[in-house]
């Protein structure tokens, strides 16, 4: 795996609270997806790889170098910050312009850096008003477009679908898939499942400044021995379905509808092997039958349930 | 920590870049237009004096220029200006957080804070200048003193003694913006406070002051600044001043000047200036 | 489309009806009397209180005692005397912390809503723009009259029950003080408040509010000093609010001592108390303006 990003025992604290905790993790380039709910230490992360915080433990490093205060380093990364913070007066090409000639543009270059920019995250049209005078998505907007000025080959997007409206939504999610397509690395922080899920299948799980797990969504999932699963069942006669699946010691519960056998399980693979025995042998006719539970929001769930009682 | 030292050039340009963005920025703020207005607010003195004053005993034109010069330029505006121009320039950058903006750019912080710096000291010379320039032309009206060498070679120097203090005063404001959450009351307590009161401490207490060189560059003979009567409650006493010549002071205050500067760039390298601290840090 | 014959359970508690500004003032006062930095200045605004306080009971114990042995050295030091000067020196050399601490309780009072887009929040519920900036104001007025006027207060009521010859008649005898005490800490506290209060509806951040404050109080008071010594036929430090704060306490309490003025023929007191109240009225109009705006979004 090509790391991008290596932290080694990184921990940051605050006086007395640990905002993030022995963190080592490798990030290849693509998008990743950084999750964890409000307050896990997604952007206390971001914030070290971008060198704005000072480790307190370990490092941290881009392409193999320190970020902090490191030029060679900053000039590759872009940052779309969570928080919405701006000078208000300027218009959003002006604030754009500064950035961009802080970057290290001549200024024609600047403006048309800026023009792209704009015009990627579609506010051309109002890009001479001042930052002051618009809603919270065209500064949402605004904040992407910053991030993408110089053309940065590691992005960080620190919860960038906040206050955007469904079709901003649509094409930010396109944009993000798009940058890493080209090979670009795109952390992409959200305590939203479904906006992950949409760009990525890669994702780091945060919770409680630790990190809980790392990799593709299915490989996670594999990682989850003992995690009963939910095997959703179609038929006609689910109380039946249930006596012949009974011989099953790993079913742990069960709940009945008209037409649904919800199963619960600690050996799927078992209990799937069952189910093919009752449709081979036809008595009962078995319309369906699905995994109900591996989706990212059981996967997080799941993980945060089993590690929290542990003392995180 | 690892100071990576950019090439000359790319310095230059991030100075360049830093000083017109920072003059763009103050320029359309109400503050210059509230300073612009306080700086050639002594004009109406001159003018009140010579308009009203109805004393055959009144102030010469001379007089006036110089007390004004000293005790409301020099004395006053300067350390307003470094906290009103200087210190809050730079504050609002982190009050209002679009300093992670910058810091995430690869951009030199050494070339950042002197671009700033250079701005601060350009639109703060300028709206001195302007007021002395005014102030001057005022007290002509009045008398004794003449648009003449003379009469210019002393605004001049009250001009060249003003910019000095704005070196200096800007470069502590520039430090405690970068180091302090607190800033303004630490200056205000500083400049207002420990500035005035150094010179009424019997010892060579006033060294530790900018005040105390400005004084010394002043175009009136330093021998009549060398006792000071200073009154207390449990009498008055007479406090012997150390004179420090002219082309001392200028070299002294630029020495403190560099090693505060120098200070802000090291405290912009040090510091974390992200606000949103961790959920239940305090 | 379902029609759900429950709906959010209604509220069960009592609505507020009048004095709304109160839950403003609550909401201001737990904000600042949290803060390290308030506790610290705090503590140093009650020294004087506190030194006070060991000074009238000094005193009164040796004057009412010829037998005390710090009897003939406090009768012979004039500035230890508590009478009616002692309250006006007490509030007179309270000033300076009083704007301190007014300084870091009000600077933030209004910008800090704007700029954490806490109006929005404020506005949406039944709070009109007069509760809003009453609550604010009151809470510095309130903060103020904690170093001042309840000071003022604790102490007559020390100096009233160390005295021997204390009668429930005597109390009356306090009334003049206390009415000259609430002026003068009003005179001195209300300006500030409402000057600050105004900074911080105009200007973006607590720092800005801070510097406008203290270049206004330095460039009128310096103005005022060098027109006063150069325009020698009239007495031009009535210009300086903070020399006319000051004279109006010498006024109430009856204090003739001339420090910042060459004669006193010439001052128009009427003059000067107009001119702090114009000051105040400016301010609050100010204050009521930026505030409307804000509630009309």
């Amino acid at each position: 795996m090509d790391a991008q990003i290596e932290t080694k025992e990184l921990s940051k604290w605050f006086g007395e609270v640990v905002a993030l905790n022995n963190v080592s993790v490798q990030i290849p380039s693509g998008v990743v997806g950084l999750l964890g709910p409000n307050g896990a230490g997604k952007s206390t992360f971001i914030k070290l790889a971008l060198g704005l915080y000072r480790p307190s433990r370990g490092e941290i490093r881009i392409l193999g170098k320190k970020p902090r205060n490191n030029f060679q380093i900053l000039s590759i990364l872009g940052y779309c910050p969570e928080m919405d913070h701006f000078v208000e007066e300027v218009s959003g090409f002006e604030f754009l312009y500064w950035l961009a000639r802080y970057s290290g543009y001549h200024p024609k270059a600047a403006k048309k850096r800026v023009g792209d920019a704009l015009e990627r995250v579609h506010m051309v049209e109002r890009m001479y008003d001042p930052i002051s005078t618009y809603s919270k998505g065209m500064r949402q907007r605004i904040k992407v477009a910053q991030s993408l000025l110089h053309d940065p080959q590691i992005l960080f997007l620190d919860e960038p679908m906040n206050g955007l409206d469904p079709t901003a939504r649509e094409e930010l999610f396109h944009l993000v898939i798009g940058l890493g397509n080209e090979g670009k690395t795109v952390v992409f922080s959200s305590h939203v499942l479904h906006e992950v899920e949409r760009v990525t299948d890669t994702v780091i799980l945060i919770y409680n400044g630790r990190v809980l797990a790392l990799g593709k969504i299915r490989e996670i999932r594999d990682l989850i021995q003992n995690h009963p699963r939910t095997i959703v069942i179609e038929t006609m006669e689910p109380k039946k379905v249930y006596q012949l699946l009974s011989s099953d010691s790993n079913i742990t519960s069960v709940n009945f509808d008209t037409q649904f056998l919800t199963v619960h399980t600690l050996d799927p693979l078992q209990t799937f092997k069952c189910i093919n025995e009752i449709i081979l042998e036809g008595k009962i006719p078995i319309f369906s039958f699905h995994c109900a539970d591996e989706d990212l929001q059981s996967v997080f769930q799941y993980l945060i349930s089993t590690h929290i009682p542990r003392g995180l | 920590m690892g100071i990576q030292i950019k090439k000359i050039s790319n310095l230059y340009l991030d100075t360049k870049t830093s000083f017109y963005h920072a003059l763009t920025i103050t320029l359309r703020r109400d503050r210059f237009l509230l300073m612009s207005a306080i700086c050639v607010l002594p004009v109406v003195i001159p003018v009140f004096v010579a308009l009203f004053s109805r004393t055959v005993f009144r102030e010469s034109g001379l007089d006036i220029f110089i007390r004004l010069s000293e005790q409301i330029y020099v004395h006053t505006l300067t350390p307003l200006l470094a906290l009103f121009i200087g210190l809050i320039g730079i504050r609002e950058e982190v009050d209002s957080l679009t300093i992670i903006y910058l810091l995430t750019r690869p951009v030199s912080r050494l070339a950042w804070v002197i671009g700033r710096f250079l701005a601060y000291m350009l639109i703060a010379s300028f709206l001195l200048a302007i007021g002395i320039l005014f102030t001057f032309i005022a007290c002509v009206v009045l008398g004794s003193i003449h648009i003449d060498s003379i009469g210019i070679g002393m605004m001049s120097r009250y001009i060249g003694v003003g910019i000095m203090g704005l070196l200096g005063y800007g470069a502590i404001s520039f430090m405690l913006g970068c180091a302090t959450n607190y800033p303004i009351i630490i200056g205000v307590i500083l400049f207002f406070g420990w500035e005035k009161a150094a010179n009424f401490i019997p010892g060579i207490a006033d060294f530790w002051t900018i005040q105390k060189y400005l004084d010394s560059m002043f175009p009136v003979l330093a021998s009549q600044r060398y006792n000071r009567a200073v009154m207390t409650v449990l009498g008055s006493f007479q406090k012997e001043l150390f004179f420090v010549s002219p082309l001392r002071a200028v070299i002294t205050i630029s020495v403190i000047s560099a090693i505060f500067i120098f200070l802000a760039i090291w405290f912009v390298l040090w510091r974390e200036f992200t606000k949103d601290r961790v959920v239940g840090a305090r | 489309m379902p029609v759900f014959s429950f709906s959010y359970r209604p509220f069960e508690g009592k609505y507020i009806r009048r004095f709304r500004w109160w839950v403003v003032f609550l909401e201001e006062v737990r904000l600042w009397n949290r803060s390290r930095i308030f506790i610290v200045l705090f503590i140093l605004g009650m020294l004087q209180p506190i030194a006070r306080f060991i000074q009238i009971i000094l005193y009164n114990a040796a004057i009412q005692d010829p037998n005390h042995p710090l009897a003939p050295l406090i009768r012979s030091v004039t500035w230890i005397k508590v009478d009616n000067e002692l309250y006006f020196h007490f509030i007179r050399l309270q000033a300076p912390l009083v704007l301190l601490i007014l300084l870091y309780v009000g600077a933030g009072a209004i910008c800090a809503d704007r700029k954490n887009r806490l109006w929005d929040i404020y506005f949406s519920k039944p709070i009109h723009w007069y509760d809003y900036l009453l609550g604010k104001l009151l809470s510095v007025v309130f903060c103020g009259f904690s170093l001042t006027f309840f000071p003022a207060l604790i102490l007559m009521l020390t100096d009233y029950t160390t005295k021997k010859s204390s009668t429930w008649l005597g109390l009356i005898s306090y009334f003049p003080i206390v009415s000259d005490s609430l002026f003068f800490s009003l005179i001195l506290v209300l300006p500030i408040a409402l000057g600050i209060i105004a900074a911080s509806s105009i200007f973006s951040t607590e720092n800005i509010t801070v510097i406008s404050i203290v270049t206004l109080i330095i460039a009128n008071t310096s103005l005022a000093g060098l027109l006063s010594n150069f325009m020698r036929d009239g007495n031009y430090m009535q210009v300086s609010l903070p020399v006319a704060i000051y004279f109006m306490g010498q006024r109430v309490f009856n204090i003739d001592r001339n420090i910042f003025f060459r004669t006193m023929d010439d001052i128009n007191v009427t003059g000067m108390f107009l001119y702090i109240v114009s000051c105040c009225v400016l301010f609050l109009l100010i204050s009521i303006i930026q505030v409307r705006k804000a509630e009309k979004g």
